[in-house]
Formats: C-alpha cells, structure tokens, sequence
C-alpha cells in the first residue's frame, strides 16, 4: 500500500487515485434549506474534482412529498448519466398502496441499485407493515435498503434494525448516518455485530472522529463511503475517511470496494 | 502565503467526548498531517471554566510555540470580571495575542450594545478580531452589532449549512462580517459565497478537536475556485484581519 498518499493528494486538492463509490446522496432542492448547483451537473462537478466515480441518488423529492416524481427524476439521471450515477427507489409508507407498485416499476431498470427509505421523515417505524413488505421484495430483487437511522427516533433508531435484521437474514440494510452521533455509532456498530447483513454509513455533519470508530468496532468490510450530498458537501465526508487513523487497505475498503460489492458493480 | 487555522482549542473539557484531553502536541500532529502551517488556539478553561485562568494558561502553553498563536476569551467589564477593555487590549497585544473571542451565552451576558458595549467599542478602535460561536448569540444579534460597529472585523464561527437564507443577506449588509468555515458544509458553498460576494468574506477554520483538521480543509481545498481565491481563505484573510494588531505574515 506503499505509494497510496491520500492525505497527501488531499492536501493538494487533487482529485483522489482510488476507487470510490459514494452510496448515500441526493439531488435536487430541498424545502429547508438553499442548495447551491443540486442538480446532475452540479454533483458531477463535486465528484470529479475529489475523484468519486460514481453516486447512489435518491432525490430528495423521493424522501419528501412526491415519491413517484422523485423516483423519475432518478430514472432519467442514471440514464443520462449510467456511468456517473446509480438510483435508489424512494418509497413513501404512508402511502401502503402504492409502495409495491413503485419498486416493482423501477427494479428491473439497469442503475436502480437499492431501495431507500427515511422512517424518520416519514415518521414511520421500521417495523411497520409497509416496510416488511418493502424487505421482503427487496430479498427477492437483490437490492439493498438503505434507510437513515438516528439515535433516539422512536423509528429508526440503529437497534431497531437489529432486530428488523434478524427477522429478514436475505435482506441487506445498510443504516445510513450510523446512528447519527458518537453515541448513536456505538448502537450501530452493536447492530451490526448481531447480523452479517447489516452494514454502516460514514455520513454526517458533525461525526468526523466516526471512521475510525466503526473500523475499531467492525473491521473494514461492512463500513461504505456516504456523503449525503448535496444536502452537504462531499469533501469532508470524504476527508473522514483519508484522514481516519485506519490502514490504507481499510481506507480502500470503506471508499470504494465495499460499494462496489454492495451493489454489484 | 500560509495555511492558517483559525480555530482551534487545547485542554481538558467538562464532558470529555473526546476521550483524551487534546494537547498542543496533538493539535501539532494533526496540523501536520493536514498540511496546516500556523493556529489560532484557545484554552478550553477560558471557555468552560474562567477566562482569565485560561487567557494566562495559553499564554504560557504556547511562550515556545511558533505555528500556535493564542487567543483569548473576553468578558464585558459590567460585572467586574474583566478591567476596562483598554487595558485588556494592551495587555493582548504585549503578550501578541491576535484575536479575542467571546461566549456570550456560555458566559450569560448579551452580546448587543447594551451588555458589552464597551467591549465591542475597545474592539473596534483597536482593529482586534472578534471570533463568536453563531450558537453563543444570534443572527438578528450580529446584525445588530454589525451595524453599530462597522468597523469591528467580525468573524462568526459555528455557522451549518442550513444558513444561506440567513447569512447572504448579512455578508450583503455588513461588510466588516466573515464566516469561519469550519460547520459550513453547504453543497459547494464556499464557490457559491465566493462567486457572490467575493473570496475575502470566509475564513478557514478546523474546530478542532470536535470537528478535525484536514477534512475540514478539504472543503476548501476542492472548492471549484480559483487558486488566488482559495489562498485568501486558507490564510490569506486570517492575516488580513490580524494586520491592525500587529500580525506579519
């Protein structure tokens, strides 16, 4: 691993020579907040000067009030942009009806590589019958489900899906923000210790000692690179990463390769 | 021109969530590693315990340090904590300390004329930046003192990503206000500030040790910039702001 220099060609600003794959991110406005350049173009411009190869989006009109305009949107960026984005069906549990009906409108389109879902947002507890629907067809289709996770959300807390994990061993859940504070991290490594199909989001505003964190709690390979951008911006969620205190083999790992897998790419 | 941090904290902390104290040779190792030149440091016991003990306690800490300049934390001279701002200011620059910060909330009092004016008035005549945490005070607050003292080179820190509807309207208003980077993680915000309002406006900053030095940088470093634009923020402004008490580069 000799010769890797990422904090180096990080200190340069140059963009970094490794895989990485960014498995958590939006796109589009948001109603609570300005975003500058939130569209395709925009987050390509964010991911070619850090050198990420390629981006799981799921707009944020998915998570918000029209879920089906939402899941469009992704539909026509991974087809303008196959080799850039891979989308994430957005499904809305308060609408039962028609949660089934949307995945199955989307799953057999090539770059739709996961099902996302906010229990927060959507105040919606993970082990509602909606969801248990939702795991199930995701079994059955291959794709993850990724779905944020806070410390303390009556429904989504990180052991929450211990539970919801072991009850679904096919299903493959990644918990987007890892609990969402230092505290919430410790929940969501223990979650993942209780079930081979749970892996770990790095994303977060404020959690920039978690990286080595998960590593020390979970090893390398079920930890993957997220920035939630552009609800923020990528670079320092990148910068978690290279400047973690981890071998470079875990740094490779949590970048790039483990999203390559995750998703078969 | 050189990579300034223009913010950052030693010493032990009340709740510890570090784990460790952060020390000056930990702050070094990671100014290091980031490729950081010089800090802007304050003690954790001006702001959790009492300034005046922590004031003395940096000073000291850093006598031998040549990347680490020290800051202190202020308190208004009403209740007699402080003597009259004058001669804290004499005191900052014999000891050349280039920037003072204030906790106005931690500390309870108000951060507007009427509960430190006279703080803010020996600020402004001396040219001595002013470093506040958005969390310590307010944006109407700012404003206010923006506007009452214009000559004040403001820098307000702790400002998230959620604030572009609030902040673009005060760099518009104020021009004696800039913003520490370190919480401002909007999407390609610092070229779109930039872009708007120009590159002298924003003031890198780490936060260390509750948010960490090199990915903090990296958003400045992989700003869609132009490389002139990126060396004011990473130092370039810092310096500015610090020439009127004294600060060569």
């Amino acid at each position: 691993m000799a010769g890797l220099k990422l904090m180096e060609t990080a200190n340069r600003g140059l963009p970094i020579q490794a895989t990485v794959i960014d498995t958590h991110a939006h796109m589009g406005p948001y109603w609570n907040f300005h975003i500058p350049f939130n569209d395709a173009e925009g987050m390509i411009g964010s991911m070619d000067s850090l050198g990420i190869r390629s981006t799981l989006v799921c707009p944020h009109l998915s998570i918000g009030p029209d879920f089906r305009a939402g899941n469009d949107l992704t539909l026509q960026t991974v087809t303008r942009f196959p080799d850039r984005f891979m989308g994430a069906i957005g499904i809305n549990p308060n609408y039962p009806d028609l949660v089934l009906p949307e995945i199955r409108r989307f799953a057999d389109e090539p770059g739709m590589r996961a099902i996302k879902l906010h229990p927060s947002l959507h105040n919606y507890p993970a082990g509602g019958d909606a969801y248990r629907e939702v795991y199930e067809e995701a079994a059955r289709r291959n794709l993850p489900v990724t779905t944020h996770t806070w410390r303390g959300d009556k429904n989504c807390a990180p052991s929450i899906y211990a539970e919801v994990a072991l009850e679904y061993p096919e299903t493959v859940f990644l918990l987007i923000h890892s609990g969402g504070d230092m505290n919430g991290i410790q929940e969501a490594i223990e979650s993942a210790r209780k079930s081979d199909n749970v892996y770990l989001d790095t994303s977060g505003s404020t959690t920039f000692h978690m990286v080595e964190r998960l590593y020390r709690g979970l090893g390398s390979k079920r930890i993957l690179f997220g920035s939630d951008s552009p609800f923020i911006d990528p670079a320092a969620q990148l910068g978690k990463i290279i400047y973690a205190p981890i071998p470079d083999e875990a740094k490779l790992d949590i970048m790039g390769l483990n999203g390559m897998k995750l998703l078969g790419i | 021109m050189r990579t300034i941090d223009s913010n950052c904290m030693i010493g032990p902390t009340t709740l510890n969530a570090r784990g460790s104290e952060y020390t000056v040779a930990d702050l070094v190792a990671e100014l290091d590693v980031a490729g950081i030149d010089l800090a802007l440091v304050y003690h954790s016991l001006s702001k959790e315990h009492d300034p005046a003990t922590g004031n003395k306690m940096i000073t000291e800490i850093l006598e031998d340090q040549d990347r680490l300049k020290p800051v202190w934390v202020l308190l208004p001279e009403s209740a007699g904590d402080f003597g009259p701002i004058d001669d804290t200011l004499e005191l900052m620059m014999e000891e050349k300390v280039p920037m003072a910060r204030v906790y106005p909330k931690q500390h309870n009092f108000s951060f507007s004329d009427w509960g430190c004016r006279a703080l803010l008035d020996g600020l402004e005549r001396s040219g001595m930046p002013l470093m506040i945490d958005l969390g310590q005070t307010s944006f109407d607050q700012v404003s206010a003192v923006c506007s009452s003292h214009p000559g004040l080179k403001l820098v307000l820190s702790d400002v998230a990503y959620r604030t572009d509807r609030f902040i673009y309207p005060l760099l518009e208003m104020h021009p004696n206000l800039h913003i520490e980077t370190a919480r401002y993680q909007t999407h390609r915000g610092i070229e779109a500030i930039t872009g708007r309002f120009g590159a002298t406006r924003l003031v890198f900053g780490s936060r260390v040790p509750e948010l960490a030095c090199g990915p903090m940088a990296m958003t400045i470093r992989y700003s869609r910039i132009g490389e002139g634009d990126r060396e004011k923020i990473l130092g370039g402004n810092m310096a500015r702001l610090m020439e009127g008490v004294g600060w060569r580069d």
